[in-house]
């Protein structure tokens, strides 16, 4: 890894819900992402991913846990310090229908973090943005243009924009291609490489899609009810997955080619409620190869292989792999 | 597996057309610009396209479910019977018995103030003159068939108390609660997590075959074509510019647009980064399609002929097709 950038250290977000229960929507979670690197985070709905990104961007102050941007821990920031923080990292979220405002010409929208953060001139700003859209494939004249003119593919592209203009080091990805047609997701995902290798950007890359995280991210974490199961360089995890739920969730994703239908891991049931979560493992409801203590007992992450680490009682039983 | 020259086909799809006008009033949008297919019992056809291409305003004009100001064209023979000439009284003694569909949103295709009961007795007390214990009987048999434990609980609760995966499997329930011959599910898992789309194809899968269904699967997502169908079609700007066999088209993809949607996904056993092969460009607006074919301004492959002719159908191989010049050559 390259020298770290971000550090989240036993980051947990609760929310309350009906009566006096609460919601552990993140857990306990611990990543480092490195400078110019791709953290990806996989999961399934409820699986804490999203919380996960509203808790760096600052947008929920987490219940306990630390996030440290070059070592500093930003969770107590407030006021200038936390705009400073926001200045460093940006976010872009997955629907470019409801993120863009649509009374605002896309020269305002890209402006805007400009004008509220730098005491740059008029001119300067004009001069930025007219860059930044040159940056992002964009044509000149699009600055006077609304939203509601440009397709899904090119409204992406107008987020990205306002998501980097600031010069950020860390750009949140929510789903950044979920919206998007086939045609145009490879677009943006070059889009995305391209500035990141231009600029030197890190990426947390949040998705569903394991095709795209397989493709944008070199560490990849995978979260299961609030709680990253496993987290392992790229060619690792895809090669060796292994905690249970990584497997199943592979052995379910849809085949690219004909020839290529696996052969699945069948499992029962969806995802337990994360506000009845159960005990132990979170994933023992559902696992195949469950055993006793993973109804008793809550496996930590541990390190196995080629930096991988994962939360399974049968890695301490010596029966994985 | 059967063919559609050897089986009789059960649906039988003529040059339709569904032409709607735009909300400016201006040009008339040729949404669906002239589809021909067929299909017999027990196969499954996988309709692909990405938003726009007319994919789900072919399943809307097979069910005779267009707006009203829409101007058709072409046929629908569903088990020997032209649907077109059809009154609406007509088709709704066909509709949900004879040919059924599924729709993406669980959520929205279920009344939130009616319970799981009350909306699956609806087709089986309207079609099949159900009551009483025949009927109770019927729908736990049918929750049963989908997968759902308690049924008889099942019935008494509403949509807002189960899962979205729970969900579709009620909505597929109702969907062949009367016995169709053909299904058409229009992306039944765009909402769904991996490892429940997953469990839910495979119970697709397992209907379609356990009845003899004619299945038209509709999707954005060429995965879920591979996982359970057995003949493709790919939708571009209202028509189908490629079809076939699924390992014919997705092995040898033989429409530029076909081979460029292929190569410009992402896959798991891809290389890191890098760039992708990607289509320039962005879909053209149905109200602005050029002459010739519609792909033409975005295709590298494009010469003189193809913005001036628009391409018929070209027989590949046996029952591969493809609508270019390139494959008339």
């Amino acid at each position: 890894m390259t020298q770290p950038l971000l550090v989240v250290a036993d980051l947990k977000k609760d929310f309350r819900a009906a009566g006096h229960s609460k919601v552990h929507a993140v857990d306990g979670v611990n990543f480092t992402i490195g400078k110019g690197e791709t953290l990806g985070l996989v999961g399934e709905s409820g699986s804490g991913k999203s919380t996960t990104a509203r808790l760096l961007l600052r947008l929920e102050d987490p219940t306990s846990g630390k996030i440290m941007l070059d070592g500093e821990d930003v969770c107590a920031a407030r006021g200038a310090a936390l705009r400073k923080y926001r200045t460093r990292v940006q976010a872009v979220f997955q629907d470019p229908y409801s993120s863009l405002s649509p009374r605002m010409r896309v020269q305002e929208i890209i402006a805007e973090p400009l004008i509220a953060n730098t005491s740059l001139a008029k001119e300067e700003i004009a001069v930025r943005v007219a860059d930044i859209l040159a940056r992002v494939g964009l044509d000149r004249e699009a600055a006077s243009r609304y939203p509601h003119e440009f397709s899904g593919g090119q409204r992406q592209r107008i987020a990205i924009a306002r998501g980097v203009v600031l010069h950020p080091e860390l750009l949140v990805l929510d789903e950044p291609v979920s919206a998007l047609d086939a045609s145009v997701r490879g677009q943006i995902l070059n889009l995305l490489s391209e500035l990141q290798e231009r600029i030197g950007l890190s990426y947390l890359f949040i998705s569903h899609d394991l095709d795209v995280v397989a493709h944008m991210c070199s560490t990849i974490a995978v979260m299961y009810l609030g709680r990253i199961v496993e987290i392992a360089p790229q060619a690792t995890l895809f090669k060796t997955p292994q905690h249970p739920y990584t497997k199943v969730l592979f052995s379910a994703a849809l085949p690219r080619r004909p020839g290529a239908r696996t052969q699945r891991i069948k499992i029962q049931g969806e995802p337990p409620s994360p506000l009845n979560p159960p005990p132990g493992c979170p994933f023992h409801t559902r696992c195949p190869w469950v055993m006793p203590v993973c109804s008793q007992v809550r496996p930590e992450l541990r390190t196995t292989a080629d930096g991988a680490m994962t939360a399974c009682h049968l890695e301490d039983a010596g029966r994985l792999g | 597996m059967s063919l559609p020259s050897t089986a009789k086909p059960v649906l039988e799809v003529r040059e339709l057309k569904t032409w709607l006008r735009g909300h400016d009033g201006g040009a008339l949008l040729k949404v669906v610009d002239g589809i021909s297919f067929s299909l017999a019992a027990g196969e499954s056809l996988g309709i692909i396209g990405e938003s726009g291409s007319g994919k789900s305003m072919t399943a809307m004009s097979l069910m005779r479910l267009t707006p009203l100001d829409a101007q058709g064209g072409g046929s629908v023979v569903l088990e020997g019977e032209h649907l077109e000439n059809k009154s609406a009284h007509e088709l709704r003694s066909i509709r949900g018995r004879r040919i059924a569909m599924i729709l993406q949103d669980p959520m929205v295709a279920l009344d939130p103030l009616f319970s799981i009961g009350d909306q699956l007795a609806a087709p089986l007390a309207n079609h099949l003159n159900l009551s009483g214990d025949a009927l109770e009987a019927r729908m736990i048999e049918l929750l049963t068939a989908v997968g759902i434990a308690a049924p008889a609980d099942r019935l008494e609760q509403y949509p807002h108390e189960m899962s979205g995966g729970m969900l579709q499997r009620v909505v597929s329930a109702m969907a062949i609660s009367c016995d169709p011959a053909v299904l058409i599910a229009d992306e039944p898992t765009t909402g769904l997590d991996v490892t429940v789309q997953a469990q839910f194809l495979d119970l697709l899968e397992d209907l379609q075959r356990r009845r003899n269904l004619a299945l038209i699967l509709i999707t954005h997502d060429v995965g879920v074509a591979v996982r359970i169908c057995q003949r493709i079609a790919v939708m571009y700007a209202g028509r189908i510019v490629e079809a076939g066999p699924m390992e014919d088209v997705l092995e040898r993809p033989a429409h530029p647009y076909t081979q460029l949607l292929l190569a410009s996904a992402p896959h798991m056993g891809g290389m890191q980064r890098g760039s992708l092969p990607t289509i320039p460009g962005t879909p053209p607006h149905l109200g602005r399609l050029p002459a010739g074919c519609a792909f033409a301004p975005r295709c590298p492959q494009a010469f003189d002929r193809c913005r001036v002719d628009t391409p018929p159908e070209f027989a590949v191989s046996a029952k591969h097709s493809a609508r270019c010049w390139l494959v008339a050559q």
